[in-house]
């Protein structure tokens, strides 16, 4: 045994220290990093002295140790947390979307307000009233007309809203798409560097990282599932089928039609059957949600113009003109028909031409106008079983209860993801303070084992120069 | 740390919510905060807005039959006159000059009837039917034209109810005849061509008039009494009852628009329960989100600012 031994010993110690404080460092500095995970330098003793043998010197004491080693640099991770966080990511993401294009779809209705439709249609039986009172006056007609013309422009304008809030959530869906893919091909990258990396035989760690936080974004858009191989690679399913494999990405690719959305891969153009996240409420949104409200209005422009147009016909104008439509009338094939909701030319052109009397000649008869205005409390939807005002109501009380069941869902999703974020962050996260203690540790370790070798120092230079003179 | 910050990102919200609530005074402001209370108060906004309507069409109609109720005062103020006119010209003989000037009298007073016929509220003859473009009633010499129709003007006075606005011209004036050749529906007070004698309708106010003025004016005194003053009775009687059945329409009219009035406290009280806020409540509310915001503002400072690094020289 070397006289020089207790020197090794103390650079082992100093140089493990010294490793341990740079992995500290590399903590503090990454403190703030998104989706960084603590790390730990791994110490162990390294090898005694002397190796067991059969010529090993007799009556030694036994084996003496020879210092320390850092033996591995470890990553501070609780995978579980981590599929836990995924899954519910992914039902967050869902209902979020949906709350959004929700909270959006109640901008385009403004209820309750003193400008939503359902004040309009009060005001436009209002003035069939008016007419009714006042059949042969001017001054009523022309209101008369442009309330309803109010109203035709107004329910245009929403129905126009939702298919522009439709187009949007159709980039959307591109857009996320177009993610996806972005997110895979970096997982590939990495997923070979990380092979790479650990064919040294050495921790990607910071890559570990960052593969994980690509992991994380791409749950909030879709369901995915992992499969961890044994040389480090990690394989995702998203859907029914693989997203990413080795080396190798699947696209997806966003198909919208004008009815509907869906995803489908590439590859062979198969559906992708994706479940949850983001991109399913968009497409619901897309293919269902929205096409449900705008179905709404197209229900009631239908039976509101065959009602009214109905009664309409059989009346006489002040003109003593009969058989005009009040509403242009539905042409079938015109759809959807809100689009084409508006008065008919003949009303637009004279203000005459409002039917309120039974007969010609009969100026000062309103009946007409009558039977239309008690349209209003007739029970004319949905197979004569509601009337108009409570069939709209109806349709905003489903979007309350949709909004609130969707905004009720993102609170108890978020909890539960914030909830598992806070403890992988209890996990993983840096601690400055815990940090700071560790480096005093170090530091103060890294010091004593600089005295031991001055120690030793002194003993040699007693050894080597005050010895035999 | 990512709590203290969400913590407080949830005070503020509570707070922003409430300040939302306190500057708009109402509870809900989108469907999805409480469907039920958005729909609750759509239904009664609409019913109070079917209500106003009912109360403008109450008050159209109240207007309208106040209007024919003042005229018919005065026609019937005018057939009493006539009436003391057929008394005072049955009871003995006249000399020529006397009965000549009771019937320029009578004359007059049809013209005045004629006027009151033709009365109109805003523009609309009162006594015309449907027929409102044209005054209803014309006199050439001795011929009394009606040119007016049976429609009857109904007004929605409730969910359930209709009400008949207008009194027929026909009811207070004579028959309505419709022309077996044009169809066209006229009513003639001259003798020709009339249909038999319904009771109080008669054979034409205005032709009555005329025989009562012919009658005067030719001293016959037996036709007088035996004929004419039970017609002319008949006549005054027939405006009474209709006077009467106006009334009644007219209580009925203001009973409805007085619930309507209850109603409608009713409904906004509801409504109110459903939309507006507690404002006592809902400020102390905001008084202790706030300091509860203030609390969490507070404690952050604490919580962020000492680390280690502090005690570590």
């Amino acid at each position: 045994m070397s006289a020089f031994f207790g020197l090794h010993v103390a650079r082992r110690a100093m140089m493990a220290q010294q490793r341990a404080m740079e992995v500290t460092g590399h903590n503090v500095a990454n403190a703030n990093t998104p989706g960084f995970s603590r790390q730990q330098a791994q110490m162990a003793p390294s090898a005694p002295f002397p190796y067991p043998a059969a010529n090993a010197p007799a009556g030694s004491p036994g084996q003496l140790g020879s210092g320390v080693d850092v033996t591995s640099i470890r990553r501070v991770r609780d995978s579980f947390l981590d599929h836990q966080f995924r899954g519910a990511t992914q039902t967050l993401g869902y209902w979020e979307a949906r709350r959004d294009v929700l909270s959006q779809l109640e901008m385009v209705f403004l209820e309750p307000s003193e400008n939503g439709l359902s004040r309009l249609l009060s005001e436009f039986w209002g003035a069939w009233h008016e007419l009714n009172k006042n059949p042969e006056s001017m001054p009523v007609r022309i209101p008369l007309r442009e309330k309803a013309r109010d109203l035709t422009d107004t329910v245009r304008l929403m129905y126009n809203n939702i298919e522009d809030l439709r187009q949007g959530v159709a980039l959307d869906i591109n857009t996320k798409v177009a993610e996806v893919n972005s997110l895979s091909r970096q997982l590939v990258d990495l997923n070979q560097q990380i092979v790479r990396v650990s064919a040294l035989g050495q921790q990607p760690n910071d890559l570990l990282d960052q593969r994980d936080l690509l992991l994380d974004r791409l749950s909030r858009r879709l369901n995915i599932a992992l499969a961890h191989k044994p040389n480090g690679t990690v394989e995702v399913h998203a859907g029914n089928r693989v997203l990413v494999q080795e080396s190798q990405a699947f696209t997806l690719r966003a198909e919208v039609g004008t009815v509907s959305a869906g995803i489908t891969w590439e590859k062979n153009g198969q559906p992708a059957g994706i479940r949850d996240g983001d991109l399913q409420a968009l497409l619901d949104a897309y293919s269902t949600l929205l096409p449900a409200y705008q179905n709404g209005l197209n229900e009631l422009v239908r039976t509101l113009t065959e009602r009214v147009n109905i009664v309409h016909r059989g009346g006489f104008g002040l003109n003593n003109v009969t058989g005009i439509n009040f509403f242009a009338p539905i042409v079938p094939g015109e759809v959807p028909e809100t689009v084409f909701f508006r008065l008919s030319s003949e009303v637009l052109a004279d203000v005459n031409n409002i039917a309120a009397a039974s007969a010609a000649n009969w100026p000062g008869d309103g009946s007409v106008a009558l039977t239309i205005a008690r349209l209003r409390a007739g029970r004319t939807m949905q197979g004569n079983t509601v009337t108009f005002e409570n069939y709209y109501q109806n349709l905003l009380a489903r979007l309350g209860t949709e909004g609130e069941e969707a905004g009720r869902l993102v609170n108890l999703q978020g909890q539960l993801v914030r909830s598992l974020e806070i403890r992988r962050e209890e996990a993983a996260g840096v601690s400055l303070d815990e940090e700071m203690l560790n480096l005093v540790q170090f530091q103060h370790a890294y010091q004593a084992a600089a005295r031991f070798a001055s120690v030793v120092d002194e003993m040699l230079d007693v050894l080597i120069n005050r010895t035999f003179r | 740390m990512e709590t203290v910050q969400r913590n407080m990102h949830l005070n503020l919200q509570r707070m922003n919510r409430l300040h939302e609530q306190l500057s708009s005074g109402r509870k809900v402001s989108r469907p999805s905060e409480d469907a039920v209370a958005v729909t609750r108060s759509m239904a009664l906004t609409s019913a109070l807005s079917r209500n106003e309507q009912f109360v403008r069409n109450i008050d159209d109609s109240l207007s309208w039959t106040g209007a024919t109720e003042a005229t018919l005062g005065n026609i019937s103020a005018l057939l009493q006159r006539v009436r003391e006119q057929v008394v005072h010209g049955a009871s003995q003989a006249h000399p020529p000059t006397a009965r000549e000037a009771i019937a320029a009298e009578i004359d007059q007073l049809l013209n005045h009837l004629l006027e009151l016929a033709n009365m109109e509220h805003n523009g609309r003859p009162l006594f015309a039917g449907f027929g409102t473009s044209v005054p209803p009633y014309t006199r050439t010499g001795d011929t009394f034209t009606y040119r007016g129709d049976n429609g009857t003007m109904l007004h929605e006075v409730s969910a359930f109810a209709t009400v008949e606005v207008n009194v027929h011209g026909s009811a207070l004036f004579g028959n309505v005849h419709r022309d077996a050749v044009t169809g066209i529906r006229v009513v003639r007070f001259d003798s020709t061509g009339l249909e038999p004698d319904v009771v109080g309708r008669g054979i034409g106010v205005f032709h009555r008039l005329l025989e009562v003025r012919d009658a005067i004016r030719g001293g016959d005194v037996n036709v007088l009494s035996r004929t004419l003053l039970p017609e002319v009775d008949k006549i005054v009687n027939n405006v009474l009852i209709q006077r009467s059945l106006l009334g009644a329409r007219t209580n009925r009219l203001e009973a409805g628009r007085q619930r309507f009035g209850m109603e409608e406290l009713n409904i906004r009280e509801l409504r109110s329960r459903v939309e507006d806020i507690d404002l006592a409540r809902q400020l102390t509310e905001f008084k202790m989100q706030e300091s509860i915001y203030q609390a969490s503002l507070a404690t952050a400072a604490r919580v962020i600012t000492p680390t280690l690094l502090q005690f570590l020289s």
